[in-house]
């Protein structure tokens, strides 16, 4: 397969990174990111969860076009959830509080991963459906 | 408030442009978002030691570093290559990039202090 990288697409991803990003500010802003850590820690399982579901429900469902598999998955859940903040926090917040810091940590990366899995299997699932 | 989407927006575009060239040179392992994630940690730490104004620092650390990493890709690629039943490659990633992104903050904030 070959990627070809045009404007469109490119627009698509600026867009999607663009809302991607507010919201997670906005959930940020919610949550009270900067003390309890948990606008990063929900847009994380949050995003996880939705990224699995359209990689493996939207695109191999549904004949949907490139720019918006982009601008959704990469653009938009790229960019809503964050990693370099949750590696941030964790540093910033050991020296003060390590275990709530460490626990939050782990959290995003045990829940992350069981989040992508819930949202590939509600997706395989839901395909098995239409399909068959 | 609109210049932290803007900031969201081209980290993303970035993110998007190494992805597809890491896509052309490494096909197996999900190289890209590995060095996307730790070099975002490392501009993060210095960003973060730095002490900037408020405004800049919604711009460039929550705006820019949080579109341009991503923690939905790292969690869905770890998935695939558990999927594929490949264990190690998995779990070197998975464990991988949250040590290496942790260092990274750590190695950024440390140049930042020494420079400053």
């Amino acid at each position: 397969m070959k990627f070809k990288m045009n404007l469109v697409d490119l627009l698509a991803v600026f867009i999607g990174g663009f809302l991607g990003g507010f919201a997670r500010f906005m959930v940020d802003q919610l949550l009270h990111d900067s003390v309890s850590l948990l606008g990063t820690t929900t847009v994380n399982i949050a995003g996880s969860f939705l990224l699995a579901f359209i990689t493996y429900g939207l695109v191999i469902f549904f004949d949907v076009p490139n720019w918006l598999i982009v601008g959704l998955g990469t653009g938009f859940i790229g960019a809503f959830t964050t990693f370099s903040t949750l590696v941030l926090n964790l540093v910033q917040n050991v020296p003060g509080r390590p275990d709530y810091a460490m626990t939050i940590f782990a959290l995003n990366l045990i829940l992350g991963l069981l989040a992508a899995l819930a949202g590939y299997l509600v997706a395989t699932s839901l395909g098995w459906g239409r399909k068959r | 408030m609109i210049l932290i989407g803007i900031g969201a927006g081209i980290g993303a575009v970035i993110r998007y442009m190494i992805t597809m060239a890491g896509k052309k040179w490494a096909q197996t392992f999900p190289v890209a978002t590995l060095i996307i994630n730790t070099v975002g940690a490392f501009i993060a730490g210095v960003l973060a030691t730095a002490m900037l104004p408020a405004t800049w620092s919604l711009i460039l650390l929550t705006g820019f570093c949080g579109g341009f990493t991503t923690f939905s890709t790292y969690m869905t690629d770890t998935l695939v290559l558990f999927r594929e039943h490949r264990w190690l490659s998995g779990c070197l990633y998975y464990l991988g990039t949250a040590i290496l992104g942790v260092l990274a903050v750590l190695i950024g904030a440390f140049v930042t202090r020494m420079m400053s």
